[in-house]
């Protein structure tokens, strides 16, 4: 009795505040990308996945753009079959809600490369995965389990010239990951921005 | 600016500072005197005047920013303390929370001014802080400067400020009996006598649902942990704001395998007791209780007396056991960090302890005869002091005992320490009754000796024999008073233990080894030579990356005792692996080759 009150109070509380944590299933969404062309992560299995909260205007996430640091993981992985999405959960309506033609601009000023920049206007996905922060990190494996979830890397600044002596957890995952290990750092503590809910 | 500035320095003489004007702070170093007198501390202030509706952030910033931080320039012998920071503000944006402060925030810090400082100084920082409201976030920073002569000086203009800030500080948390238990939606926090309003601000990220509610029913708080955690919630580190004041906390958050309640009570008392028969063939007690138990045989005719010997050495051991039990209480209820082995922390004790052991082990060796009490045997009956000697013998077994924590000893005391005083004498006394009933079985039954040859030259031999490890001990206890004396270094090529240490590592993400140890605990040191020492477990824990850190508890050490304590444990030796994210791992108290190497997970990685 006592375990079905509390699934049922967890059914109440998750379409609010679901965070999965490592080892969880990732949660299945849909959003369109910069071009309006849906997609869908559950698609994407099968393939590692790279989930990165962006917002153009937070000086955490330009220290990673600045520096070249997202672009070029950006590129690294996705030649070695890893999808990255990008996602923008920015508010609509909030002074910083980028256009898909911004957000485009922006991205091709920064030499960025992910397989998909996402637009979650009603930051719906945000709240799904509890992301905080920008930059924030979700690492998915090709059974759609979650196996990292956190910060970008361990130097928590706004400093770009810190990049080149960070341990870049996302690396560290995506690496063990592709090696069949398991991640030695599942779960850090993002920082950055709040997300602009 | 810089005139108004300078017509400033001139009139006053004294303290000058320029301030930094951003787009939304003016940052300023302040300091209480006007000016900084030598040998002394002074305390100086970084002032942010903050634009309204922006915010800067505390040291555990919440949900996202970034605290404030201060880098210093001083001159050579001028040492600055870390920042004392505020109470913050709760600042909800949305659905998330961040902890900072709105308006004007004052960052204390203390200045240590050198003897043979004269003239006047410059005290230089780099300050950066992230300044935001609830749209956007701006990283800003600023060379600071504040000249002062040196001297003894005045209160300065702002010493007002600066100790209304000081005043408001939290405070360390005297007075108040807290204890955490972990529950089903995150920790509950008890607080005895229990403020009328109660908010937690952690100190570590990653813990709690920051913008959770927090709910307290007049008894518990509880408090929701993380939606996705970071690390394991082992302790409640951080502020407590109650009723208008704030107080620095630091509990362990129980939850191990020994958990409260009557289930948890009875399996400490059973690991007590069992602990306790162990105790008896200790190298420290088993010399000491064979003479004893071996006199039995040649007075077994006289039952009525050998029991009343053999009930009166258990009351003996039994009542040690609760003084002790009794004192770690007392020095608990005042606050004080102690735990299992505590009487051997103190040299004085260990000297007092080596000569005793002296003294039997010459007794024994027949060098000289007691005088009195303890080895001439069993007392004659009705002789005057019979009693008190049986007495006696009881309390001399446990002193002798004390530096064997025996094997599931370290549980059950942990739990024993960490309940209140009711389970602390409930563990004490299962103990007590444990190490008592050997020697009272046979006191009762001496015909079980039977099999013994008659008393007498071999005994005198024996006696001998038993002599050599009581020796060994003096040796050995020599060697713990000339470490804790500082006479010798203890040889290591471990890293020494530290919190602040811990937490280094875990926020590098790193794998910690803690080798809790002492160097008058037995076991520790079978554990390091047949195993720690042992070559390919040198090379596997080499081989793991992990840091290794040695807590030494030779000598008395409260950061040591508080890390024992979020592990649940009171004695040492304990072996914690804190791998990041996770719960930490303990591996047994008697610790084998194959246990360690296959925490380390090595046994695989050889095989490669």
């Amino acid at each position: 009795m006592k375990r079905f009150a509390l699934a049922f109070a967890f059914a109440l509380c998750a379409p609010a505040f679901a965070a999965p944590t490592p080892g969880q299933p990732a949660p299945d969404f849909t959003l369109s990308d910069l071009a309006g062309k849906p997609v869908k992560l559950s698609d994407l299995k099968g393939k590692y996945v790279v989930l990165e909260w962006v917002n153009p205007e937070c000086p955490y996430v330009q220290k990673h753009y600045n520096s070249a640091n997202m672009p070029n993981l950006q590129k690294e992985y996705a030649g070695r079959q890893v999808t990255w999405l990008a996602i923008n959960s920015t508010r609509e309506g909030h002074s910083e809600f980028k256009s898909p033609q911004q957000m485009g601009g922006w991205l091709k000023e920064k030499g960025a490369a992910p397989a998909a920049t996402l637009l979650d206007r009603d930051s719906r996905v945000g709240k799904l995965y509890g992301a905080t922060n920008t930059p924030q990190m979700f690492v998915i494996d090709p059974k759609g389990t979650l196996v990292y979830a956190g910060a970008i890397d361990d130097k928590r600044s706004t400093n770009p010239a810190d990049v080149k002596t960070a341990k870049n957890y996302v690396r560290v995952a995506l690496e063990e990951s592709l090696a069949g290990k398991p991640v030695s750092t599942a779960s850090t503590t993002p920082y950055g921005c709040t997300v602009k809910y | 600016m810089v005139f108004r500035f300078l017509i400033l320095f001139l009139f006053l003489g004294a303290a000058a500072a320029a301030p930094v004007k951003t787009e939304h702070v003016e940052a300023e170093l302040i300091a209480e005197r006007s000016a900084a007198e030598p040998g002394k501390t002074l305390t100086v202030a970084l002032r942010l005047k903050i634009v309204p509706h922006w915010h800067t952030y505390w040291r555990n910033p919440g949900d996202s920013g970034e605290p404030t931080a201060l880098e210093w320039t001083l001159p050579d012998g001028w040492s600055a303390g870390e920042i004392r920071w505020p109470v913050p503000q709760r600042l909800p944006i949305k659905h998330l929370l961040n902890f900072g402060y709105e308006n004007e925030v004052l960052h204390l810090v203390d200045i240590g001014v050198p003897a043979d400082a004269k003239g006047e100084v410059t005290l230089k920082a780099r300050a950066t802080w992230l300044v935001c409201n609830p749209e956007h976030c701006i990283p800003e920073d600023g060379e600071l400067s504040l000249q002062l002569p040196v001297g003894p000086g005045a209160p300065s203009p702002s010493a007002g400020a600066i100790a209304r800030t000081r005043d408001a500080l939290p405070a360390k948390a005297a007075g108040l009996r807290l204890a955490a238990s972990r529950s089903e939606a995150g920790v509950d926090l008890e607080v005895v006598p229990a403020p009328a309003a109660l908010v937690y601000f952690p100190f570590d990220q990653g813990r709690i649902h920051n913008a959770g509610a927090q709910a307290f029913d007049g008894k518990l708080l509880r408090i929701p942990k993380a939606l996705q955690p970071v690390g394991a919630f082992t302790r409640i580190r951080g502020l407590l704001v109650m009723d208008g004041h704030a107080v620095e906390i630091d509990v362990p958050v129980q939850g191990g395998a020994l958990q409260g309640g009557v289930a948890g009570l009875a399996l400490a008392v059973l690991l007590a007791f069992a602990g306790g028969l162990i105790l008896n063939l200790m190298p420290c007690v088993l010399p000491v209780l064979s003479i004893k138990i071996l006199g039995f045989a040649s007075h077994a005719s006289d039952r009525r007396g050998m029991r009343e010997h053999g009930a009166l050495y258990a009351l003996g051991v039994v009542l040690s056991f609760l003084l002790l039990a009794g004192v770690l209480a007392a020095v608990q209820s005042f606050g004080g960090e102690i735990g299992w082995g505590f009487q051997l922390q103190s040299p004085v004790f260990v000297a007092l302890l080596a000569l005793l052991f002296l003294a039997l082990a010459l007794n024994l060796s027949g060098v000289f005869e007691f005088p009195f009490l303890v080895l001439s045997g069993v007392p004659e009956l009705g002789a005057r002091n019979g009693r008190l000697d049986a007495l006696l013998t009881g309390a001399l077994a446990v002193v002798v005992a004390s530096p064997c924590t025996a094997p599931f000893m370290g549980a059950a005391l942990g739990y024993a320490l960490a309940g209140g005083p009711a389970e602390a004498f409930a563990v004490f006394a299962a103990l007590g009754i444990g190490m008592a009933l050997p020697y009272l079985a046979l006191a009762w039954h001496p015909g079980w000796l039977k099999w013994l040859p008659k008393p007498g030259a071999w005994m005198v031999r024996l006696k001998q024999l038993l002599a050599v490890p009581l020796y060994a001990t003096v040796l050995w206890l020599g060697w713990v008073f000339a470490l804790q004396a500082g006479l010798l270094a203890s040889p290591s090529d471990w890293e020494k233990f530290s919190l602040e240490k811990m937490q280094k590592y875990e926020k590098q993400d790193k794998t910690v080894f803690v080798d809790f140890t002492a160097a008058w605990c037995v076991t520790c040191q079978v554990n390091k030579q047949l195993v720690l020492r042992q070559p390919d477990v040198e090379k596997a824990l080499r081989a793991s990356g992990m840091v290794l850190l040695r807590a030494d508890w030779t000598r008395r050490d409260e950061e040591i005792t508080r890390a024992l304590a979020a592990l649940g444990r009171k004695g040492v030796p304990v072996y914690a692996i804190h791998r990041p994210g996770r719960e930490p791992e303990l591996l047994p108290e008697i610790l084998t080759r194959d246990a360690v190497l296959a925490a380390l997970g090595t046994p695989k990685e050889a095989s490669k």
